[in-house]
This record gives C-alpha cells, sequence and structure tokens, in this order.
C-alpha cells in the first residue's frame, strides 16, 4: 500500500469513528423498566386524583348541606352548627380519623395490592 | 408511522405506541446523554428521566420541528440541568479549555500497531476528553446526522458556533493524533 493509499485509509477510519459510538450499550431491559416506572406513576397519579374527587363529593355533599340548613333563615342559630363549633377539637379530631382512614383504604392499600400483582 | 400519528396515539394513552417511540430514539437519547454525562449509572437514570419527560410534554409537540430534534432537546437540557446540579467543577467550559487539556488521554502500549479498531479507539478517547460542546455538537453531527439548522434548534447555539466548534473538535483531533501518534504524521497529515 502506497503512501497516499495509507493517508485515504485513514481519513476513512477517522471519518468512521466519528460516526460511531462506543460499544456501551444501553441495558436490554431499558424499555421494560421504563415502561413499568411510567405506569406505576400513572397508577399512583390515578388513585390519588380518584381520593381527591372522592373527598370533594363528601367535602361538597356536606357544604350544600349546610347551606341548606343556613341559608333559609340566617338569623336563627342553628343547634348543629353551634354543637360542632363549640366542639371543634373533637370535630377536627374525627374528621382527621375520616381522612387518614380514608386516605389509608382508598389510596395506600389500593396502591400496594396494584403493585403485588 | 410518521411523527404527529405517533405522538396522537401517544397522547390517546397507547403504550405501545410510547414504547415504540422509546424504541425508535433511545439510541439518539443515550448517544447524547453519555456524550454529555461521565457517568454510567446517573446516565442510565438521565434517559429514563427524558422519556419521562417526553411522556409528560408531549401534547406540546406541535410537529413544527422533528420530533428526533424535539426529542434531543429534552435530552440536552436535561444534561445540562445535571451537569450545572452536580458537576459545575468539574465541567470544562469551552473558554477555559486548552487543547492541552486532552493529556489525559491515555494511549494503550499497542497503538503503534495502528489497527482499525485501535486509531478508532484513540479518537472516541479524544472527543471524550473535550467540552461537553464539542463533544455533543460532534456527536448530533456526525453519528447522528443531524443538520447545523437541527442542531441550533437542539442546543441553542448559534450555526456559527456550531460550525465553529465541529471546526476546533476536528482540529484536536487531528492535533491530538499528531502528538500521540507522530510516527501516522506522513502518512496522514504531511500535505494537510
Amino acid at each position: 500500500m502506497n503512501r497516499l493509499d495509507k493517508r485515504d485509509e485513514l481519513k476513512a477510519i477517522l471519518e468512521e469513528a466519528l460516526q460511531e459510538f462506543p460499544d456501551i450499550q444501553l441495558p436490554s431491559a431499558f424499555t421494560e423498566t421504563l415502561i413499568s416506572k411510567l405506569e406505576r406513576k400513572l397508577e399512583w397519579r390515578e388513585v390519588l386524583a380518584e381520593f381527591g374527587l372522592k373527598i370533594g363529593l363528601v367535602v361538597g355533599a356536606l357544604a350544600i348541606l349546610a347551606a341548606v340548613l343556613f341559608f333559609p333563615d340566617k338569623n336563627s342559630e342553628i343547634p348543629v352548627f353551634t354543637y360542632l363549633l363549640q366542639n371543634w377539637q373533637v370535630v377536627t379530631a374525627l374528621a382527621a380519623i375520616f381522612l387518614f382512614t380514608f386516605f389509608f383504604d382508598q389510596v395506600f392499600l389500593r396502591f400496594l395490592f396494584r403493585r403485588n400483582k | 408511522m410518521d411523527d404527529l400519528t405517533l405522538v396522537a396515539r401517544v397522547l390517546d394513552g397507547n403504550t405501545h405506541a410510547y414504547r415504540f417511540l422509546v424504541d425508535k430514539y433511545k439510541n439518539l437519547v443515550w448517544h447524547m446523554v453519555l456524550r454529555m454525562i461521565d457517568h454510567r449509572e446517573d446516565a442510565e437514570d438521565l434517559c429514563q428521566d427524558v422519556f419521562m419527560r417526553v411522556f409528560r410534554d408531549i401534547g406540546k409537540f406541535r410537529g413544527d420541528a422533528k420530533l428526533s430534534t424535539w426529542i434531543g432537546s429534552i435530552a440536552y437540557h436535561i444534561c445540562i440541568d445535571h451537569l450545572r446540579r452536580n458537576q459545575r467543577d468539574m465541567v470544562t467550559m469551552v473558554e477555559n479549555f486548552t487543547p492541552a487539556m486532552l493529556a489525559r488521554v491515555d494511549i494503550p502500549e499497542n497503538m503503534g500497531n495502528m489497527d482499525r479498531a485501535s486509531v478508532k479507539k484513540l479518537v472516541h478517547q479524544i472527543i471524550d476528553a473535550m467540552p461537553y460542546h464539542f463533544r455533543i455538537v460532534i456527536t448530533l453531527f456526525h453519528l447522528e446526522g443531524f443538520s447545523y439548522r437541527e442542531i441550533e434548534e437542539i442546543t441553542g447555539m448559534p450555526e456559527g458556533t456550531i460550525k465553529s466548534y465541529l471546526n476546533r473538535g476536528r482540529q484536536i483531533i487531528h492535533d491530538k493524533m499528531l502528538v500521540q501518534l507522530p510516527e501516522i504524521k506522513a502518512i496522514l497529515f504531511e500535505t494537510i
């Protein structure tokens, strides 16, 4: 091989090297890992959205009930409200227990069961 | 399947379409991320982050650019954020870079044999020792076959800067090879 041929060959090798990537591959399970990660994320989001919707329904229903009781006669004292306001600590504790139980049942347990499937 | 159809199917929640998209573009993302991030485990995590971001933002893809360009842009910016967050002091900026910094490229003992694989390995080592701006531009242009315009869309660098990095990058490779392998000077570069 003469010098010109060698030069052309080396230049070709340089070009090839620029167009190649060192032989380091992505793990073969990359796509599968990614898809399962994404599915878990979507499930988690769906469960949280459902939980939010249910809480919204409960709070909304209570708000409507309160409005129905309150608006017909704004000036009179409603015994239920008075009782709730006077015992706000108990009411808050009960609401917290309800929220925690509801969250545990609707979100945490469902997420655990789905994950173990 | 064209880009817009693929995007529409992913938006419909079709996981097969998303899987197809990942398989189609994972090598592009892998090449970009691994060229910019030295740490392999971090690179794998970043590839996942890129495709999670692609899924999250795919509704924003309008089809003005190619999907590969759009995904490349996400990959580039995620890598930049990662470098800024974790490797600020380790990153050699272009303005501070001198070819002398490539001294850390180690040449194997048998390089004198000049076989094809060894020369390629040397070129890759030289590229890996350059600042990431050079690496990414060289990768996008030579390896992925993007045009200057597309590289501009991916990286936000002006076209002139891209051309400059490409030319300087090639020159650095030539110069470094001359230093490391003086015996090829007579063959390769004497008429340049």
